[in-house]
């Protein structure tokens, strides 16, 4: 009497079962697949979010960074525009009381690992302490980024008497390109690069000797 | 009063079969129509998730749209960023010669000068060491050079330490005994621009 009752009760169980392995449980695993699905859509938009805020801000400050950029690009800029290094050096020497003997700027070369060219210069200059001291001031002021690696000074007396310091010294300054256009067939057939130091490019230094009389 | 069926008993037990069966059957029908509508409320429950999903995408598809119109800010960043490191790249152990030598000239003791004097900036960062210096001096005695010493490895002398005296050898200008020596020295980050700070121009971060 009880065996009907214990397969009906089985055969219940085993299509409930069936149920939910092969209709319930596929629909759940979507569930769970779409839910991932919104949750990093949810990330994506607060992602978004977060930037257009960011950008709408920089949007707001777009003057400010033009005028930024602006004097970035004074410090490094883009050509070597040694004219107008020659022309400033040339006043600040003027301004502050020293004699600009020579000046020999090396062609732009490749720095390594970094889109900088170096543009290497070897001034000499002659004048007093103080002076000597304010021109060292001005070239740090420039409005293009100089910097100094090497200072040699000896000092000596003038017929007055006056300490008279002879003054050597090694700069860097910086440009973003090449002297001259490189064009891949000229790499590939004269082996010139970006003026890196392989080249020999840098190894041409040019002299100019000061206009105002000044001796090496 | 006893009620008499007079029907066979065999009757009666198909009839129990019957109702039996009768019964299981309806069980097993309702049992079937909660399966479905189980399946049912289920598919209700994947599309209201994908709903849900293509409204979240559809907010994300105009945000994209609307950050699509901000490259152009996005890039005036970016090129602010790129411009600014090349100055930091090319400021790295940037010395301040000028205050080198306004120290040196402020705090050389009385009876000793320098005549000459050279520096550079080591092109490879070591640690703590951003260049070297040397000089040649002239005292009027030995003491003179000790001072000397004492001068370059003072507090107020930041920028410089490891002053080293190599040669002191006693000489004459003159009628009057001297004492010239060569010395050498380490530029420290002491001796370091800030010019990092000043020369990249702020612009508040969004």
């Amino acid at each position: 009497m009880r065996r009907p009752w214990l397969v009906g009760v089985l055969a219940v169980l085993l299509v409930t079962i069936g149920w939910w392995m092969f209709l319930i449980s596929p629909r759940n695993a979507k569930i769970d697949d779409v839910r991932s699905e919104i949750a990093i859509a949810v990330d994506t938009e607060s992602r978004l979010r977060a930037q257009i805020v960011q950008l709408r801000a920089i949007q707001d400050r777009e003057v400010e960074y033009l005028a930024a950029i602006g004097q970035l690009d004074s410090l490094i800029p883009d050509r070597p525009l040694l004219e107008e290094f020659i022309e400033q050096l040339t006043v600040l020497a003027i301004e502050t009381d020293v004699e600009l003997q020579t000046i020999a700027p090396s062609l732009p070369s490749a720095a390594e690992e970094s889109d900088l060219r170096e543009i290497r210069t070897s001034i000499q200059i002659e004048g007093e302490f103080f002076e000597v001291l304010g021109f060292l001031f001005g070239l740090n002021d420039m409005e293009r980024l100089v910097r100094v690696d090497t200072v040699a000074l000896s000092s000596s007396s003038d017929d007055l008497g006056e300490t008279i310091l002879a003054v050597s010294l090694e700069l860097r300054m910086f440009t973003l390109a090449d002297l001259l256009p490189v064009s891949d067939d000229l790499v590939s057939a004269d082996g010139l690069g970006d003026g890196g130091p392989e080249d020999g490019l840098d190894e041409d230094t040019s002299d100019f000797e000061a206009s105002d009389g000044g001796t090496p | 009063m006893r009620p008499i069926n007079l029907l066979p008993p065999e009757v009666a037990r198909e009839r129990s079969r019957r109702r039996r069966v009768g019964g299981v059957a309806v069980a097993a029908a309702a049992y079937l129509v909660v399966l479905v509508i189980g399946v049912f409320w289920w598919n209700t429950r994947v599309g209201s998730a994908e709903d849900d999903l293509a409204v979240q995408q559809e907010a994300n598809r105009v945000l994209e749209q609307e950050l699509a119109t901000l490259t152009d800010s996005g890039s005036l960043r970016d090129t602010y960023d790129e411009k600014a490191g090349l100055v930091r790249e090319a400021l790295t152990n940037d010395v301040d010669w000028g205050i080198v030598l306004n120290d040196l000239a402020r705090l050389l003791p009385p009876r000793v000068w320098v005549e000459n004097f050279s520096g550079t900036v080591l092109p490879t960062a070591t640690p703590g060491v951003l260049g070297q210096v040397t000089f040649s001096g002239i005292g009027f005695d030995f003491p003179d050079v000790s001072a000397w010493l004492r001068a370059l490895d003072s507090e107020q002398f930041v920028g410089i330490t490891g002053s080293w005296v190599s040669t002191a050898s006693q000489g004459s200008i003159g009628d009057d005994d001297v004492v010239n020596f060569s010395s050498t020295a380490v530029l420290t980050p002491g001796a370091a621009t800030a010019r990092v700070e000043t020369l990249i121009p702020e612009v508040e971060e969004p």
